[in-house]
């Protein structure tokens, strides 16, 4: 990328002339060829053409030469008490050596090190009454703690303490080369706000240390950092670390992920909980509806007030509830049953398989009479070759339960003088059963719920397990089960099951 | 272009992360993955002929473990306040929050978006709950990340009202 001359200028006045910018050029063989700039910065007015370069600057030698080109010495001391960065570069004549003051900055660092020094001191002298204190080379401690250490050097800007650790690096790619009065606030979101918060940290206190938590940044490439900002101060040294503390992140971020997810689990098992108390209420209140008419009859049985016209009646209707409290009861067991995995043995062998057909007339047989007594036609495979064979995987006994539970149901909701039509078909090594009503159809919202466990329809008087049996015994078949409105009006319940195996 | 601060608050596990991976990203995924303090996202969005760069703080979910810092706020333009439609006392921390926010930061515009409608057969909000609050002049907005029902129209909404 160029930049326009003005800015190029600008950059120059406002970036490199500050820091003395001077060059030195060398040939292969490592003598001086040529060099300019402000030399005298660094003490180097005496400099001999095509003489070794590492003869007339000492503070080169053993570096050169250079292993890798181009190359960044940083905070070499060129001078007394002058430091420079050293920038050896290669050209087409040789290789450029170019400095650039970093005296303040390595006075800056000094300091801080002569402050924890001191400090480090003191805690030694408090413990044990020694003294003689280890230099620790601070810039060094930063990076291999993974921390970009900063120390304030104006409001939102800062210089780097230590050489940028590689996480910065691709985060902010320039902050290898910009050192001084860097702006991390403009390059991160979330440090704008926290450096408002710092500052006021940094005016109110001189002591402790104000924390950002985590955040997360994404380099360029979409991979992600989760850091911590930490503002603090050493006497007068107002600093802030950034950290990338990844194993402690994901730590943190597992227990909280777990913690919730069983907060999610109980609060789930709880609606669940409270879901259950009240349809077990609704089927304790379905169950006892028809005791209480078997009760009245049997009461009026007993005074012998019951005129011997009415006798009949009374014991059939008293008959009539006793049969739908068994039916709801044995929903009940059969569901609960069928859950426990009592229910496993099935045929898939062609000789002991149930015919569907056969067993879905045996049971409209066994219903007629309650068909007959609400004037609904009961069809049975009209489309249906009575000679053909319709085996499918099953057990008998429960096969018929199914078709059980699905007529009583289509007898429930259809109105009088209707009919309900059942057919087969096949396809695909599967027998497709339907039962179809005339009725009002299936409510809306309720379609996708039907064969759930303790789903009742508006009218309520099941159990709600019925249709939950269904699905999940043709399910342990291998078949599938739904229901859908007709266009022409009424429902569509279906089943399908494979054929056994020849 | 005019840049603008929007949060993103509310309980944990509602979805407030989805959201802005659906207004920013256009996906979504039904794996949940708690948020650990703050993730930035921008996004440039229209306003009549204004174009304004919505910064969107996506901040950790409220629960006894983490607890929102309102020093998060500052400089907020807007926030979105998100509730679990399944889930009821998620309602009763956004609402909580609230107060909180009016407390110590003051006035300033936000949303309550009602997220997870794909799922209405586990709805436990009660539609007349809301109705209340749309009565005392809530802006409320029943959103699903899932199919991106009501993503959209939240932030824009937002949008408008910060610019």
């Amino acid at each position: 990328m160029s930049l326009p001359e003005q800015l190029l200028a600008y950059t120059q006045t406002a970036f490199v002339d500050p820091r003395h910018p001077a060059y030195l050029l060398m040939n292969d063989e490592g003598s001086l060829l040529e060099w300019g700039g402000e030399l005298s910065h660094y003490s180097l007015s005496s400099l001999a053409q095509n003489e070794p370069v590492s003869a007339q600057l000492p503070f080169l030698e053993g570096l050169l030469p250079a292993e890798t080109i181009p190359l960044e010495l940083p905070s070499v001391e060129v001078a007394a008490g002058v430091y420079a960065d050293l920038h050896i570069l290669t050209g087409d004549r040789g290789d450029w050596i170019l400095p650039l003051d970093a005296t303040e900055a390595v006075h800056e660092q000094q300091k801080i090190q002569q402050k924890l020094n001191e400090i480090n001191l003191r805690k030694t002298n408090n413990q044990s009454g020694t003294s003689s204190p280890t230099e620790i080379p601070w810039h060094a401690v930063f990076p291999t703690l993974n921390i970009a250490a900063m120390v304030r050097v104006d409001e939102h800007e800062f210089n780097l303490l230590s050489a940028p650790p590689s996480w910065l690096i691709k985060l902010w790619p320039e902050a290898v080369s910009l050192r001084e009065r860097i702006r991390p606030g403009d390059v991160f979101s979330f440090l704008e706000y926290f450096l408002i918060e710092a500052e006021t940290f940094w005016e109110s206190s001189s002591s402790g240390q104000l924390g950002s938590g985590f955040w997360t940044e994404a380099d360029q490439h979409g991979h992600e950092y989760q850091l911590e900002a930490t503002a603090t101060a050493v006497d007068d040294t107002k600093l802030l670390l950034i950290s990338f503390p990844e194993q402690v992140f994901h730590d943190q971020q597992e227990i909280l992920q777990k913690s919730r997810e069983i907060s999610l689990t109980h609060e789930r098992t709880l609606q669940e909980i409270q879901k259950k108390d009240v349809l077990l209420h609704c089927i304790v209140h379905d169950l006892k509806s028809p005791l209480s008419t078997m009760k009245g009859v049997l009461d009026l049985l007993a005074a012998g007030i019951i005129k011997p016209e009415r006798m009949e009646s009374m014991i059939a209707s008293g008959q009539q509830q006793a049969d739908r409290q068994l039916g709801m009861i044995q929903d009940i067991l059969t569901a609960f049953a069928a859950e426990m995995g009592a229910l496993d043995s099935h045929s898939v062998r062609r000789v002991d398989a149930p015919d569907v057909v056969r067993c879905a007339r045996s049971v409209a047989d066994g219903l007629e009479p309650a068909y007959s007594r609400r004037n609904i036609r009961l069809v049975v495979g009209s489309r249906t070759e009575d000679a053909a064979d319709w085996p499918v995987v099953g057990e008998e006994s429960r096969l018929e339960r199914i078709f059980t539970n699905l007529l009583e149901n289509a007898l429930r909701h259809t109105a009088e003088g209707t009919a309900v039509t059942i057919d087969f078909s096949r396809k695909n090594g599967t027998i497709l059963t339907t039962i179809e009503d005339e009725g009002p159809g299936i409510p809306e919202g309720l379609v996708d719920r039907l064969f759930e466990k303790f789903s009742q329809g508006e009218q309520g008087g099941s159990t709600g397990l019925g249709l939950y049996f269904c699905r999940i015994t043709v399910e342990r078949w291998g078949g599938a089960i739904g229901a859908q409105n007709r266009d022409e009006g009424g429902a569509r319940f279906w089943f399908d099951l494979p054929e056994p195996a020849n | 272009m005019i840049q603008k601060k929007i949060c993103m608050l509310g309980a944990f596990a509602v979805g407030k992360t989805s959201l802005v991976g659906r207004f920013v990203r256009s996906i979504f995924s039904d794996k949940y993955q708690t948020t650990v303090g703050v993730k930035i996202d921008k996004k440039i969005v229209s306003v009549g002929d204004e174009q304004v760069n919505m910064m969107l703080w996506d901040l950790h979910g409220e629960d006894e473990f983490q607890k929102v810092r309102m020093s998060y706020l500052r400089g907020a333009s807007g926030y979105l306040l998100v509730a679990d439609g399944t889930r009821k006392d998620t309602l009763d921390i956004a609402l909580s929050l609230h107060e909180t926010i009016q407390e110590s930061v003051g006035t300033i515009p936000c949303i309550l978006v009602v997220n997870k409608s794909d799922l209405s057969d586990d709805w436990e909000i009660e539609k007349s709950e809301l109705d209340d609050l749309a009565t005392n002049h809530w802006e409320i907005i029943y959103s699903s990340a899932k199919s991106g029902e009501g993503v959209e129209e939240a932030f824009q909404s937002l949008a408008r009202q910060v610019v």
